[in-house]
């Protein structure tokens, strides 16, 4: 199959699809398994499988189904995909990347996900949101960071993970690219290949009261902006800033 | 005893606009993929050292920063002339945003760093900035100003913080025409009281915008407004206890109080409010509607 875009009315059909099975999904306690029927299954299976809705994209670009062990190897083949179209005319697309969504549901929809909203199916407009898509969101990343990016997708394809959520939120990382090698160089955990654990949040909650994390990454993101007002960050050297930052980070410098 | 030691350094402002300004960043073509520009820049009149070197940054109105453009060392830029080309990629023009910077390299506890020494924000393209001149073309900075998007909604807020917000409308249905010329003050009316709700309930609910400088630049405003002090504003638009999320009823009130100062009383050039348009023209609606209703048209 090629790669194809929702025409208006396609897309009308699967936003009030996604629209069905979140409501089922509501009325049955919000249990993602029980509100996901076979009924719905099937509605999807068919909207997937009825190519009135969607036209195909140009040049043609073939696209097959696929497992994905984490959202950055989802994101690498994206790219891949996508590496003849120009960024501006499907960087927001809707029609594109929620037909990709439908394409790659059984990807980004699983029972064992965390949440069901609608911005992880349907590419949402605004600012906050739209990087909860669950298929955009890994072919930006990873065009936009490269192989820094395992640090926001190192989930299965269908977990928005926190990481990408505090990170991408902060207007200094999103296209400094440079904060997201700091941030792997900090965060990752290279040998177990996962993301090092409790640094994502800048305040939890201890004996009910906010308490700031030290070292985390909303503490790194105060100090970029803090270095962005009184250095050139651009062009220093990654390891520099990492050396400029204060002791709470040293157990992170390795 | 470690002294902590502030180097105040004796700047002379690196000037964007008027007669032979220090930079000037000009639009030659807009594509569908991005912006050429060109820029245009002498320091000589700065005593910046030989060696600094001068970097143009672009970055859009949403605040991504795309890596800054080297312009050269200030030995390089020491011609009279000094004209650079760049293409800047996945931006247009009304959203396009330039920082010029010069830096010098130093230690900060041996460590290598290239210090900022001067800094020009430039939000403007240059033929853009003179017309400020023109006396026709004058206006006061909106809080709010309007743009067409091709959009699900008649129209939405978009904030983002430190960043200010828009009121995006949906394109090709005339109302942002329609709002920009007072044309119908019964859209102005409905739009605008739903907008500044908006506005004033995520500023108050998201802690996103909690140092965000428009923020301040509205909270000031309404002060005047309303003429009461900031300090008296509610600080918060929900209440968290334990697991109960609770709405604020102050602040409810509070934006009601000011969407009313801020749209209903809204006054137009000839001193009329404008929920008083609003009401003169529904009431002009309902009469039309009777007549037909009654002639069976």
């Amino acid at each position: 199959m090629n790669i194809r875009r929702f025409t208006d009315n396609g897309h009308i059909k699967y936003i009030k699809l996604y629209n069905k099975i979140k409501t089922s999904i509501n009325e049955e306690n919000k249990n993602i398994e029980k509100g996901y029927t076979v009924a719905l299954q099937n509605e999807i299976k068919s909207l997937q499988e009825d190519i009135l809705n969607s036209e195909e994209i140009s040049p043609k670009i073939e696209i097959k189904k696929k497992s994905f062990k984490n959202s950055y190897e989802f994101g690498v083949y994206l790219n891949k995909l996508l590496e003849s179209q120009e960024y501006s005319n499907i960087s927001f697309d809707k029609k594109l990347w929620d037909w990709l969504a439908l394409f790659y549901f059984d990807n980004v929809f699983s029972s064992n996900a965390r949440g069901y909203n609608e911005n992880r199916y349907i590419l949402s407009d605004d600012w906050f949101t739209v990087y909860r898509h669950l298929v955009r969101t890994p072919w930006y990343v990873v065009r936009t960071y490269g192989k820094f990016g395992k640090l926001f997708l190192s989930g299965p394809p269908y977990f928005g993970k926190d990481w990408l959520e505090q990170f991408i939120s902060h207007r200094i990382c999103e296209k400094y690219t440079k904060s997201a090698e700091i941030s792997y160089y900090l965060y990752y955990d290279e040998k177990e290949d996962l993301p090092k654990s409790g640094y994502s949040k800048k305040f939890i909650r201890i004996k009910n009261k906010k308490t700031l994390v030290k070292a985390s990454l909303g503490r790194l993101v105060d100090k970029l902006n803090q270095y962005n007002e009184i250095y050139n960050i651009w062009d220093m050297d990654t390891k520099d800033i990492i050396n400029l930052l204060p002791k709470e980070f040293t157990k992170l410098r390795t | 005893m470690p002294q902590t030691t502030l180097n105040i350094i004796n700047e002379t402002k690196i000037t964007k606009q008027g007669i032979s300004p220090d930079v000037m960043i000009n639009l030659i073509e807009e594509q569908s993929t991005g912006l050429k520009i060109s820029v245009a820049v002498d320091l000589k009149r700065h005593n910046f050292d030989p060696d600094c070197k001068v970097c143009l940054q672009s970055f859009d109105r949403r605040g991504s920063g795309l890596k800054p453009f080297l312009l050269g060392s200030i030995k390089d830029l020491s011609d009279d002339k000094n004209e650079f080309q760049f293409f800047i990629p996945e931006v247009n023009k009304d959203e396009v945003r330039f920082r010029l910077l010069v830096s010098r390299e130093g230690e900060f506890k041996k460590i290598k760093v290239y210090r900022i020494i001067g800094r020009c924000e430039i939000n403007k393209f240059f033929n853009n900035e003179n017309q400020k001149d023109d006396k026709k073309n004058f206006k006061t900075e909106s809080l709010l100003p309007t743009k067409e998007q091709e959009i699900g909604t008649v129209f939405k807020i978009e904030m983002i913080p430190d960043r200010k917000p828009y009121l995006i409308l949906k394109s090709g249905c005339n109302i942002k025409y329609n709002l920009d010329n007072n044309i119908d003050p019964i859209q102005k009316t409905l739009i605008y009281t739903s907008a500044i709700r908006e506005l004033l309930t995520n500023y108050l609910v998201d802690s996103r915008f909690d140092n965000c400088i428009y923020k301040e630049k509205w909270w000031k405003l309404i002060s005047e407004k309303i003429g009461e002090n900031i300090d008296d504003f509610p600080k918060s638009f929900l209440t968290i206890d334990r697991d109960a999320v609770n709405i604020e009823m102050q602040a409810v009130n509070w934006i009601n109080e000011v969407a009313e100062i801020m749209v209903s009383n809204l006054l137009d050039s000839s001193g009329k409010k404008l929920v008083t348009k609003f009401i003169e023209k529904n009431t002009l609606n309902e009469n039309r509607y009777s007549e037909e209703t009654e002639y069976g048209v």
